[in-house]
């Protein structure tokens, strides 16, 4: 059997899908299974630092032009860059609304992040977010349960949302290799619609506005500190940063789920099914999406309004990205991109650089973040083919 | 919290709502209000646009700890504000198209009786219509959009008695392709002029009647270089009228919070010129208008907020 060493979490193209894989592989020798575990351990662990650079100069490269945009426009880029860093750190306001943006961002990073390791691309996080948002809010909003117990139900129904919503592209992948790239996209709209159709006919709260009712008292998420948004959605997010860590690199699950990942074909061999674990992977990834959409309801909106942005789960898309798919990564580059959130309104508000400048240099860093590890990847193709020919002998 | 920013130089900041600044309604139209009212006197101003619903206190709040007048567009920020004005009680805020019950102490809470411009765009309707037939699409079916039906139906009919009212509501202020198909539903039955209150769905309804070659009539501004040939006139709310009056009023300290109505009588609500489409409109039609419009103003004419007939008649 073949070794592929470019099947990697980055390479865009998921390799689980059906068919294309030796299901009936022919026996491994002892020998070569201990090579792939080793090329496991190494692309888990070994490129960390690596990828850290390549994230840091990722941001460099977007910073820089996108102070070449603002110069082109007449803005002073030191200006509108400060007004952004004092937007998201000056003061205690600031660092709240940081975290405000954080934590909706850093769950559903996770939920990207954990999918991009089994080698499932799953970028309809926002539409997971949207379901997750709406039962949450359907929940909150209509079934009535003490304070405590209201925002458990609340965080299983999303849970449960997004995880079905995402174990639907899962089934197709596996059962008939539709690619999740484009299912899970897809069903992003279909949530949007979803969302519209609810707010809109019968999940509508009475009055002009288009929204789900408004949640009050135990459907909301406690205030951490007072006159400002900020509840405790942060802490949720903190707390699962080091579940998920667990999860990938402490547990049965988590070792085949990057296997996977790092080469489905080695995984078919080793006994474990990739169809098996690409579903859960999926609908795992959809659920702790979901529960983003539930911290979103709870903390920030208090209700589902008409066309709510679905942005968040494109954002986790960079941030998984730029954290190189690991939670501690994952925590630092949401609260980066959070951080540039907050800041985005003072820098609007003081500088007139309008919002979408932020989206902007997110996209920059995503070219930028995707573009360098295919050249880096090319080049370390070389080297393990030269390694490869070296353990074979 | 930088509370003391604004004391010394006056600003205004304008938090728009979802949509952007060239969303030819609501959030371009005060924007250009808020522009025009800032320069003539005098004054720095600043402009956040909403890009999501989950932005809005974060955006007030920057807006107050910035400006000393803070104007919010749109109704749905209406919960929003109220808890960010709580926090800023020297700073003075607007909302257009919303009131609080009790109102707050620093918010000015400016309203339309779009009852009274939709009266005059139904004269405008019953007396263009040759089939006797005139259509209404409204956004969502609440008492704020009720009183558009109300107003419309008791202008047709005074204009003339004998005239059907079609009503369809396409449930959304943006769904384009419901405006549309509700206008199309109407046109079938024989309207020959349809009033579109329904923000961006109504563009769609537009669309149909410009497709079916009758009338339509605008809102909120005049929108009848959607359609030339098409939009006969429109009932506008005079947005930055209200934002320049803000302007001057918090520049020369008389500045009032509570609810502001904006009315016939204060030209804050009426209807936007017929452009190339004055032919269309009969003489008698436009004496009868100018009559009517004095008559409410003055207060002799009182239009109903209630439709009479809100399945149509």
């Amino acid at each position: 059997m073949s070794v592929e060493p470019e099947a990697h979490v980055l390479g865009g193209e998921s390799q689980v899908a059906p068919g294309g894989l030796s299901t009936g592989a022919t026996p491994t020798t002892r020998g070569e299974r201990r090579a792939l575990v080793a090329l496991v351990r190494r692309g888990a662990i070994g490129t960390g630092g690596t990828r850290l650079v390549q994230s840091a100069i990722a941001v460099v490269v977007a910073f820089a032009l996108g102070a070449v945009a603002l110069a082109a426009n007449g803005i002073s880029p030191w200006a509108a860059y400060a007004a952004l860093a004092s937007g998201s750190l000056g003061g205690a306001q600031s660092l709240a609304s940081t975290a405000v943006q954080t934590a909706p961002l850093l769950v559903a990073s996770l939920a990207v992040g954990i999918s991009f390791r089994a080698g499932v691309f799953n970028i309809g996080a926002g539409g997971q977010l949207g379901v997750g948002a709406l039962s949450a809010a359907l929940v909150g909003g209509y079934v009535h349960l003490g304070s405590g117990i209201e925002l458990v139900a609340m965080a299983a129904a999303s849970l449960l949302g997004g995880a079905l919503w995402a174990a639907v592209p899962g089934l197709l992948k596996a059962y008939t290799g539709a690619s999740e790239v484009i299912t899970t996209l897809m069903l992003t709209y279909v949530a949007a619609n979803l969302i519209d159709y609810a707010v809109t006919g019968p999940a509508k709260a009475p009055g002009a506005i288009n929204q789900t009712p408004q949640l009050s008292g135990p459907a909301l998420l406690p205030t951490l500190v007072a006159n400002t948004q900020l509840t405790a959605a942060i802490l949720v997010g903190l707390v699962l940063v080091p579940v998920v860590w667990l999860l990938l690199f402490r547990t049965t699950y988590g070792f085949r789920l990057r296997m996977v990942g790092l080469n489905p074909g080695a995984a078919t061999a080793a006994g474990f099914s990739v169809r098996r674990v690409g579903v859960s992977v999926l609908a795992l990834s959809g659920a702790l999406a979901g529960l983003a959409g539930m911290l979103e309801v709870a903390g920030v909106l208090g209700s589902v309004p008409q066309n709510m942005s679905l942005q968040v789960g494109y954002t986790a898309i960079v941030v998984a990205l730029l954290g190189n798919n690991a939670p501690a990564g994952i925590l630092l580059a949401s609260a980066f991109l959070g951080a540039l959130t907050a800041g985005s309104t003072t820098m609007q508000s003081a500088v007139g650089v309008s919002g979408p400048f932020v989206v902007f240099l997110e996209g920059i860093m995503i070219g930028s973040v995707v573009g360098m590890p295919a050249l880096v990847r090319a080049w370390s193709r070389r080297r393990r083919g030269a390694a490869r020919k070296a353990g074979a002998r | 919290m930088r509370l003391s920013a604004h004391v010394a130089t006056k600003s205004v900041t304008f938090v728009s709502d979802v949509g952007g600044l060239n969303d030819h309604g609501y959030n371009e139209f005060t924007y250009l209000g808020v522009k025009a009212g800032a320069t003539k006197d005098h004054i720095a101003w600043h402009v956040i646009q909403t890009q999501d619903p989950s932005q809005y206190v974060q955006n007030i709040t920057t807006a107050a700890q910035q400006s000393g007048l803070v104007i919010c567009s749109g109704f749905a920020m209406g919960d929003a504000l109220k808890t960010v004005a709580a926090r800023f009680p020297k700073v003075h805020f607007v909302i257009l198209d919303y009131s609080y019950a009790p109102p707050l102490k620093n918010v000015q809470a400016d309203v339309f009786d779009a009852q009274q411009s939709s009266y005059l765009a139904g004269v405008v309707a019953a007396g263009v219509s040759k089939t006797h037939t005139v259509g209404f699409v409204g956004g969502v079916d609440e008492s704020v959009l009720q009183e558009f039906l109300a107003g419309y139906e008791a202008g047709a009919l005074a204009e003339n008695p004998k005239t059907h009212i079609k009503v369809e509501w396409t449930g959304s202020f943006t769904n384009e392709q419901a405006g549309k198909a509700a206008a199309q539903a109407e046109i079938a039955q024989g309207a020959d002029v349809i009033y579109t209150a329904a923000g961006g769905s109504g563009i769609g309804g537009i669309d149909a009647a410009e497709s079916a070659h009758v009338f339509a009539i605008g809102v909120d501004a005049d929108q009848n270089y959607l359609a030339p040939k098409t939009v006969i006139t429109s009932a506008v709310k005079e947005l930055g009228k209200v934002a320049e009056d803000n302007i001057a009023e918090y520049v020369h300290n008389s500045w009032k919070p509570g609810t502001q109505v904006y009315d016939l009588a204060n030209q804050g609500v009426g209807l936007a010129p017929f452009h190339g489409l004055a032919k269309a409109v009969p003489a008698q039609v436009r004496k009868k208008l100018a009559a009517v419009e004095k008559a409410i103003a003055s207060g002799k004419v009182v239009v109903p907020t209630k439709p009479r007939f809100p399945n149509g008649h």
